[in-house]
């Protein structure tokens, strides 16, 4: 399978913050979740593919090639989205067209324009007096103009209302069906991507926790639900994270089939959603 | 990196409107024959100030140097353009003055005033930085 993106060990250090050694590829064709809390380093990962800020270590390869030595080539197949609004204020959409669209070599207006209208977005009104739905519509629409290749987002759908968020996963979801695109989508809301990851990547304190298929996280994981009594110093090692009531406990294990196997009727075992596995992660690092 | 001068001047029109007012306001103030020979260099030095001022304020106000870096366009480009549009914003100014410069010269006012491309005053013998004894 052709890799859209490639990361391998890339390392980037701050002074109280470190991305140790990440890796994790996108194949051509799909979206790839990018989850964790705040503060996990998913947008410092984006600032690296995007050749924001300088990496200590390790590579980006996107298409196939160095990020650094080829990166106007590039950034000419890559569409952004980031979680602010970066174009200018001042000005409307066709205004900011007639700057940004030279860059490109494949700016497509017909394209744009259909956009626009598909996000029922006003022509004639400054960006400054669109809300905060509408300058996420209109990025993407910037993004999808120039026949991209892959898609970056980072966190699109923090700070929008509920329907904002299900139109813009559909309009990502729709242009997945016929196209070659592939879309990196960074996040802290793990309902978003039920409904349109191919693949998930959580990152945690600079770490990779997983980056693998959704269907195959999901079945893996499991959450344990039963009396405290069932818990001993074994069987808790076994637990990626627990968290105990007064009336028993919970807890999220890696291992779906086994943890059948060995509880049975004395727990009740069921699939972890994706919010479950990100919570009793980051619960269970905390220890 | 004609983009990237093109975009510095679409993101502050009005500059263009401030720039021309403040030239013919500069012609009252400085109407004094000491400075005749001076004004429209000092000027193409504001207009100059003034749109290098508004336009990298604007680029900060939305923190456009994220989608700038984002774009494909070189790093060292972007810096080049914003050296190059000082030439740019001094054409301007100088443009304005010109004008402001042309209304003054009709006989209507009562200022002293010179053409943009007229010698300076031959009357006054010595002049020290333009201002005459």
């Amino acid at each position: 399978m052709e890799k859209i993106l490639d990361v391998i060990n890339l390392r980037k250090e701050y002074p109280g913050f470190r991305l140790q050694d990440i890796s994790f590829s996108l194949p051509r064709g799909y979206i790839m979740g990018f989850i964790g809390p705040n503060g996990a380093g998913k947008s410092t990962t984006i600032k690296l593919i995007m050749n924001l800020v300088k990496k200590d270590g390790g590579k980006v390869r996107v298409f196939g090639r160095d990020n650094e030595t080829d990166e106007q080539e590039i950034k000419q197949e890559i569409g952004f989205v980031y979680d602010e609004n970066h174009y200018y204020e001042e000005l409307t959409p066709g205004e900011i067209r007639g700057i940004i669209a030279p860059f490109y070599r494949k700016w497509d207006n017909e394209v744009f324009h259909r956009f626009l209208d598909r996000f029922e977005l006003p022509r004639q009104k400054k960006l400054k007096n669109y809300s905060r739905g509408m300058k996420t519509k209109f990025s993407l629409a910037m993004a999808l103009s120039h026949g991209a290749s892959l898609v970056i987002m980072d966190e699109p759908t923090s700070g929008l209302d509920p329907v904002f968020r299900r139109e813009i996963l559909d309009i990502l979801r729709d242009l997945l069906q016929d196209e070659q695109k592939s879309i990196l989508f960074s996040t802290h809301i793990t309902s978003d991507l039920d409904r349109v990851a191919d693949y998930i990547t959580f990152i945690h304190k600079g770490a990779i926790v997983f980056s693998d298929e959704r269907e195959s996280i999901l079945e893996s994981y499991g959450l344990v639900k039963g009396s405290r009594e069932l818990l001993d110093g074994d069987i808790r090692k076994e637990f990626v994270g627990i968290r105990e009531t007064s009336f028993g406990f919970e807890a999220l294990t890696r291992d779906l089939t086994t943890a059948r196997k060995s509880f049975q009727e004395q727990a009740v075992v069921e699939k972890a959603t994706l919010e479950d596995i990100m919570l009793y992660t980051v619960k269970g690092a905390e220890k | 990196m004609i983009n990237l001068i093109k975009k510095d001047l679409l993101i502050q029109k009005k500059s263009f409107i401030f720039v021309f007012f403040y030239s013919l306001f500069m012609f009252v103030i400085f109407n004094n024959p000491a400075f005749v020979n001076m004004i429209y260099v000092m000027g193409m030095i504001i207009s100059v100030y003034f749109f290098l001022i508004t336009g990298n304020m604007e680029d900060e106000k939305n923190k456009s140097d994220i989608l700038l870096n984002s774009l494909p366009v070189l790093r060292s480009r972007i810096v080049l353009a914003k050296y190059v549009s000082v030439f740019v914003y001094m054409f301007i100014g100088a443009f304005f003055l010109g004008i402001a410069g042309l209304v003054f010269h009709l006989p209507l006012f009562p200022f002293t005033t010179r053409l943009m491309n007229a010698a300076p005053d031959t009357s006054s013998k010595s002049t020290l930085f333009g201002l005459s004894r």
